[in-house]
């Protein structure tokens, strides 16, 4: 869908997480470079889908796939690339967009069913201390 | 805290009997008529069982205003970290807890563990490393080492560290459930079964069962994975875990329709 209309732009930065849904459509977009991108590509935090979806053109796609190709690959751990970049809550918000945009896909299932099972453990872990400091407590 | 132990064992009795409001009303007028810092902390701890985060987290800071414990800034500390996802305000607690009583392990596991939710590893670490030292007979401490070293992908000392943490602690189904992650990422599947099902055994939690489901679908079980997910979606479901279970469920029965 095509609209012709002059309208104000803003450039604006979310603190932390870069990737969000905007309006009734719920699109993705995404205010990182292509060096991020790139780096997110081949970690496997993002995926091609998700480059379109942000409305980047196909040449910008194919440089994208290119920069991400030309740098050595790392160890492919997603549970520690997302722990050492966002923390645990936001690796199952980061997971869950993951599955919501490519649903039926294996790999991005099992990513989120890590997220949360290292989100429960934390918390499992904090509420066993927290019963245990009340001691005399209730 | 002596002249205060008939109140709190009649509000222990309400608590056993469900009747937490009443315990409440008990602790408050207690309070009117003679304030005091385990009185305060008291009340705080029912009101975060029923889910009154602000009134607790009120409570514990009376408390402390009254009389700075460790005990009443952990508990502030998790009640931050844990139900309110203010980690920050979480850390700055227990390092008042710790200038408190500077050897306490706990202290240095719930450390540890608000730097893991917040993904810094190598405090998380180091952190965790003290917490092992300072007690080595604990449970929790291996336990909370053993999960950092797991999302530090340090496998073989990850197992290691929750194993002594479950040869220590039998019945500590968290320590299980985050083994058999260790095993499962191992390719130990077997063991990761075992210790699923001990962590189910002292803990039927739809996160279990969730766990379950997708072990038994990666071993290509799914008949059985499909039986798992349809029990645990019976249960009290979180928008997360229903994605989880309906994107298994889905998987697994398409590959049942593929191979026939």
């Amino acid at each position: 869908m095509a609209r012709h209309d002059r309208l104000p732009v803003y450039n604006f930065h979310v603190e932390e997480l870069h990737c969000y849904a905007v309006g009734g459509v719920q699109l993705l977009v995404h205010n990182n470079s292509f060096d991020e991108l790139a780096d997110k590509l081949r970690n496997g935090q993002i995926k091609e889908k998700d480059l379109q979806r942000m409305g980047l053109s196909a040449e910008d796609i194919e440089h994208v796939k290119q920069q991400a190709k030309a740098t050595r690959p790392r160890e492919h751990d997603a549970a520690k690339i997302i722990n050492d970049i966002t923390g645990s809550e936001k690796a199952v918000q980061i997971a869950l967009e993951k599955v919501r945009l490519s649903p039926g896909d294996a790999a991005a299932l099992k990513e989120l069913e890590e997220a949360t099972a290292q989100l429960d453990g934390i918390k499992k872990a904090k509420d066993i201390i927290d019963r245990k400091n009340r001691g005399g407590g209730q | 805290m002596n002249e205060h132990l008939d109140i709190l064992e009649r509000c222990k009795q309400l608590d056993f009997e469900g009747r937490v409001d009443l315990s409440i009303s008990l602790l408050s007028e207690s309070i009117q008529n003679s304030p005091s810092s385990d009185l305060y902390f008291e009340r705080g701890c029912r009101y975060e069982d029923i889910g009154q985060f602000g009134l607790a987290e009120d409570d514990y800071s009376y408390s402390i205003r009254i009389n700075p414990k460790s005990k009443y800034f952990i508990a502030r500390g998790l009640l931050s970290s844990n139900k309110n996802s203010d980690h920050e305000s979480g850390l700055r607690d227990f390092q008042n807890a710790l200038a408190i009583e500077p050897g306490d392990a706990n202290t240095y596991v719930c450390i540890s563990l608000t730097y893991l939710s917040l993904g810094k590893l190598q405090r998380a670490l180091e952190n965790a490393r003290i917490g092992v030292e300072l007690a080595p007979q604990v449970s929790d401490s291996h336990s909370c080492l053993g999960q950092c070293l797991l999302a530090a992908n340090q496998l073989s000392e990850a197992a290691n560290e929750l194993h002594t943490a479950t040869v220590l602690a039998p019945a500590a189904a968290n320590s299980w459930s985050i083994l058999s992650r260790v095993y499962r990422k191992l390719k130990r599947f077997n063991e990761a079964k075992v210790a699923l099902e001990r962590a189910i055994d002292f803990d039927p939690s739809i996160s279990n069962q969730i766990s379950y489901g997708s072990l038994l679908f990666e071993l290509d079980e799914y008949p059985k994975a499909i039986h798992v997910f349809e029990e645990a979606s019976k249960g009290n479901l979180t928008e997360v875990q229903k994605v989880l279970i309906d994107g298994y469920l889905g998987l697994a029965k398409k590959a049942i329709h593929d191979v026939q």
